[in-house]
């Protein structure tokens, strides 16, 4: 019960982190790897799910929910950077703050 | 083997296949391949909509394996139309791309692509409308939310990227919210499935934070106000297709299983003021939105903005789904025949909106003059498409106000008809500002140049579509009737 | 079916006409003039039907527990048979109108989706088909207003659609609330709403609901400022949407909501009849005293039909039988002889572009048979025996006094007066002489001159015939009377 009770802290403090971060902070990169945080956290706290009862054996789903939620998790992370990436290059900005100074496009 | 039993499982398989063949068939053949996976779509969304009005709503065990451990679709009545409204705007969209994204502009890097990613995202949207499984459901919005991003930023340029950024943070955001939602609720009650946690649902502040935190998230993935502010530019810098689908399909996606948690998943008071603060948030949107959308000056803002607004008329069902079987049938049918009506309307004003300015090569709507004189159907088109936005008989909007306001006024909650009468008239000013617009008398030197008979037709179509629904009102109560809220709440048809 | 056929020819003649486009004009013509008499056809047969006492009516499922019904009863068929013979002349007046016009196709068009709205309101046998149809006259009327696409039409455009879509909104608020007590009530001469026992708090809001949606067209005052400004649209569209189609279905509107939805009884019995009637002759006295000051023609001729129409108000809202006969009898003759003044508006702008009365003298020798039609209709407006409005403002004028309200009288008498007072300036200034010189061929174009003479001729003969089974008098009296429990007059 307690190895659960940290491993919960532990995920709902990254994921608030992650929150602070994704919210607040200017630079893409760091939104991207803030979400990656909250990501972080929702998993951490599954993990601790599959190991609360411990007369049963493991649990599995949630297990399976994690390994489900990484793979999402890193095709998003994956076309964050392609996006950002492509908007350093169109505009020279790193942040969204800024209005860029080209004309848009359609 | 029973073909109808297959239906659910065929509506995901065959756009995904579709999606596979467009990708290797090469830049030339995958628009085919798009037409005949839109076709083939809209008959099996046909065929089980025909199914579940016969035989009511059925589930379909994926890979055999059966809910609580394996993953479930559910087809009831409400999912079958949300699946043929993204049938057959899907289809006229296709269409209309194949006119939109021909000729080759070298700016235009990702056009390729689109087909790829839009049947991609249909994929998605039909198991988001069809899951049983709140897991599930983060799984499809992802997908769903990945293949929107892409399609936002298909064009390339500064703007775009800079909206489909937004956009993905918003998604990204949305997605880690919901999915620590469903841990904690996993985590009280051990079930993913919609249909056991309904039976087994007990009060508990775990599950109840959980699903609090789902349904946040779902808000802000259906741009409710406050949580609109990523939808008008995503909407408004995408190319006109993808906008259609965004603002026609996408948002209807959340707000689908917002509808099932709420109604169907949560028994009443499971999250006590809920549906008041949907309601009251849902009225702010449609006086927000519809101001907002007055003051644009470029089109797909204008469009966009009048989206924010008529997604708030989505959420007027939950506050008055306490009231009663009867009031709950009204307002449920309501916001069904709205999501279609709109859907139908607002793709058709998209893609109007997209000729307009193919044809002027701008998207200012003060310098807009005397459309009406070069392209007649079109405007006809953007201005029937104003007509069911405005809720004007005869159209499906007009059916939707009748129902929600008759479900309020029989709730004795009259500010909700209110608020519905207000909303009309507001989409009335921004409308016809914009019509007013299309229908001066300017030189004929100024007229916008001719297009592709396709974008010019295909608006009129979708917005033709959204009017004559509301002959098809009497076939949406039946769908509605056989969707398991009502079959749930114990209304009988 | 066929109750649904007066409403559904003209559509289908509009939806033609915007298919063939602009170049096919012959086509779009035959198509227009064909639709127009069959309509009549039609009309006159369901006429001769439920003077024998079969009322022909459908209902298709439309929303829950609602359905949408037309029925062609006596009421309903006298506005339909107004609108659709007026059509008829209007088209010929139009072709003539817009010769060169730019958008025939639009105008035509939507010109005929109006005639069908019209016919819609006239035969709908509920109130939730009567306000769809409604709201369909509002929207196809807005294009013709602003057919023209100028700066001043656009603001007039916007002008009316805020009062139209006002008063909407009030009708949709009050006819989804009066569903949500009574469940659908079909017209009921004598009242529908049998079934709702007390609740006379609601009933009294619902009533002014719907008075304030159908007050916007009838131009009950102070909902009646979007009328004059919309004179900027083509002349047919004034002469038969602004004195016959839209202004029409609003005070048809008011005499479907006290006959036969609410009742003469309950209606008295609320205490809401009153309140309009007072609302109507407040109208008419200060809508005739502002005619008096215009110089532009068309916008006295508007404030003449502001006053008109709260005649007809007035007469529906005393609750007195042949008050109430009287008003359904003004509704057609008023269109009539404003049509034929409207015309001549129109014919004297496109012809010698003449737009004000002071610009008048000389008029009555150039176009004499114009201005004579038109003196015929002006003396018929006063009330001038025997043209065509002395039998219905007589009968209203009896019939304030047999209800006990002999103040109705005297605001009609007085306005009788006043209506000399703002029409016989327009004759006297035609008389004058003046820089028009007489003609030396036609006096304008035939398919303009025709049509007025027509309807000119018209209001004499109605006026001569007024004694006749069939006239629009007795039509009716056997119209009003099963609303009154079979009062024979």
């Amino acid at each position: 019960m307690s190895t659960y009770l940290v491993y919960t802290a532990g995920g709902v403090l990254l994921y608030a982190l992650g929150t602070y971060g994704l919210l607040a902070k200017r630079h893409l990169i760091h939104k991207v790897i803030s979400a990656n945080f909250m990501g972080s956290g929702v998993f951490l706290i599954l993990i601790g799910l599959g190991n609360r009862s411990p007369e049963g054996g493991p649990d599995p789903v949630p297990q399976a929910m994690v390994l489900t939620g990484i793979v999402v998790t890193v095709a998003l992370t994956a076309l964050g950077l392609a996006i950002v990436k492509r908007y350093y290059t169109a505009t020279g900005l790193d942040n969204l703050d800024d209005e860029p100074s080209a004309g848009g496009d359609r | 083997m029973n073909v109808l039993a297959q239906l659910p499982g065929l509506l995901v398989v065959v756009p995904l296949a579709g999606a596979a063949i467009s990708f290797v068939a090469g830049r030339r053949r995958a628009p085919h391949v798009a037409l005949a996976t839109a076709l083939t779509v809209l008959a099996l969304a046909v065929a089980l909509a025909v199914h579940v009005l016969d035989d009511g709503p059925f589930r379909y065990q994926v890979g055999g394996w059966g809910a609580p451990l394996g993953i479930d679709l559910v087809a009831d009545g409400a999912a079958a139309l949300f699946l043929v409204l993204t049938a057959i705007v899907g289809l006229v969209v296709t269409l209309y791309a194949t006119a939109y994204f021909r000729t080759d502009d070298e700016t235009a890097y990702g056009h390729g692509l689109f087909w790829t990613l839009w049947l991609f995202m249909w994929t998605s949207l039909n198991a988001l409308f069809l899951t049983g499984d709140v897991f599930n459901v983060y799984v499809c919005l992802e997908l769903v939310g990945i293949s929107a991003v892409t399609l936002v930023t298909i064009g390339g340029g500064a703007e775009a990227l800079r909206a489909g950024a937004r956009y993905l943070f918003a998604s990204m955001l949305g997605a880690m919210t919901y999915l620590l939602g469903v841990a904690l609720l996993y985590a009280a009650t051990g079930q993913l499935d919609m249909d056991v946690l309904r039976t087994t649902l007990v009060a508990d502040t775990t599950a109840a934070t959980g699903l609090a935190l789902m349904i946040a998230a779902l808000v802000l993935k259906t741009a409710l106000v406050p949580a609109h502010f990523w939808l008008p530019a995503a909407h408004g810098s995408a190319p006109s297709p993808v906008s259609a689908v965004l603002s026609s399909l996408v948002v209807k996606g959340s707000y689908f299983v917002i509808l099932r948690l709420m109604l169907d998943v949560m028994p009443a008071d499971y999250l006590p003021g809920v549906e008041i603060v949907l309601g009251v948030l849902g009225s702010a949107a449609i006086v927000w939105g519809s101001v907002q959308a007055l003051l644009q000056t470029r089109i797909k803002q204008l469009v966009a903005y009048s989206t924010v607004a008529q997604i708030g008329y989505l959420f007027l069902v939950f506050p008055l789904a306490r009231h009663g079987a009867d009031v709950l049938t009204l307002a449920l049918t309501g916001v069904l025949v709205h999501a279609l009506s709109h859907g139908l309307a607002k793709a058709g004003l998209f893609l109007g909106a997209g000729s307009l300015m193919t044809r002027f090569g701008h998207d200012r709507i003060a310098d807009m003059g005397g459309a009406v004189r070069s392209a007649p159907a079109l405007t006809f088109g953007v201005a029937l498409a104003g007509v069911t936005m405005m809720g004007l008989p005869p159209s499906g909007g007009f059916g939707a106000k009748w129902l929600l306001v008759s479900a309020a006024l029989a709730s004795g909650e009259w500010w909700w008809a209110a608020v519905l009468v207000t909303g009309g008239l507001l989409a009335a000013a921004y409308m016809f500002r914009l019509l007013s617009v299309l229908l001066k008398d300017t030189p004929t030197e100024l007229h916008a140049s001719k297009g592709d008979a396709r974008t010019e037709w295909l608006p009129l179509a979708l917005a033709l579509g959204a009017v004559l629904l509301v002959l098809a009102i009497p076939l949406v109560s039946n769908l509605a009737a056989a969707s398991n809220v009502l079959i749930h709440a114990g209304v009988t048809p | 079916m066929t109750a649904w056929l007066p409403m559904l020819i003209p559509a289908i003649a509009g939806i033609a006409t915007f298919a063939l486009g602009e170049s096919r004009g012959r086509a779009r013509n035959a198509v227009n003039l064909t639709a127009a008499a069959m309509s009549m056809a039609l009309v006159a047969r369901l006429v001769v039907h439920a003077y024998n006492g079969t009322v022909v009516a459908s209902t298709i499922p439309m929303l829950p527990g609602l359905e949408l019904g037309m029925s062609a009863d006596l009421l309903g068929l006298l506005f339909a048979a107004v609108a659709t013979v007026l059509w008829g002349v209007t088209l010929v007046y139009a072709i003539g109108y817009m010769d060169h016009a730019a958008d025939r196709a639009r105008f035509f068009g939507f010109f005929a989706l109006c005639i069908a709205a019209a016919n819609g309101v006239a035969l709908a046998d509920d109130p939730l088909s009567l306000f769809i149809f409604y709201e369909i006259l509002s929207l196809t009327t807005y294009p013709l207003v602003v057919h023209t696409g100028t700066p001043e039409a656009l603001a007039a455009g916007r002008k009316y659609l805020f009062y139209a879509l006002g008063g909407g909104a009030a009708l949709l608020v009050g006819v989804a609330w009066l569903a949500t007590i009574a469940g659908q009530t079909p017209f009921t001469p004598g009242g529908a709403l049998t079934t709702v026992s007390g609740r006379t708090a609601e009933l009294r809001v619902i009533f002014a609901l719907m008075v304030a949606g159908f007050g916007v067209k009838a131009a009950l005052m102070p909902l009646h400022g979007w009328l004059p400004g919309a004179m900027v649209a083509p002349a047919p569209v004034s002469s038969l949407l602004h004195a016959v189609a839209v202004v029409k279905a609003g005070v048809f509107g008011i005499i479907r909501l006290v006959n036969e939805l609410y009742g003469p009884d309950l209606a008295t019995s609320l205490g809401v009849a009153t309140p309009l009637a007072i609302l109507a002759a407040v109208s008419i006295i200060v809508a005739s005293v502002i005619a008096l000051r215009q110089d532009d023609f068309k916008r006295r001729l508007a404030y003449s039909t502001i006053a008109q129409l709260s005649y007809i108000t007035l007469g529906t809202a005393l609750c007195s039988p042949l008050a109430a006969a009287g008003a359904l009898a003004h509704l057609a003759h008023h269109a009539v002889m404003k049509i034929t003044m409207f015309f001549t508006a129109g014919s004297v702008y496109e012809t010698l572009h003449v737009k004000k009365v002071s610009q008048m003298p000389g008029l009555a020798r150039r176009m004499p048979l114009t201005m004579a039609s038109f003196a015929v209709a002006a003396f018929a407006l006063a009330g001038i025996p025997p043209l065509v409005g002395f039998a219905s403002k007589w009968m209203l004028g009896v019939g304030s006094t047999q209800g006990g309200s002999v103040w109705a009288l005297l605001v009609y008498v007085s306005s009788g007066a006043l209506a000399l007072g703002y029409m016989v300036p327009i004759l006297t200034s035609a008389l004058r002489e003046g820089d028009h010189a007489p003609a030396r061929g036609a006096e304008s174009d035939p398919r303009m001159l025709w049509p007025i003479v027509t309807v000119g001729v018209l209001t004499v003969v109605l006026g001569l015939t007024a004694g006749l089974p069939g006239s629009p008098v007795h039509w009716a009296m056997t119209a009003i009377a099963p609303s009154f429990g079979g009062w024979t007059p």
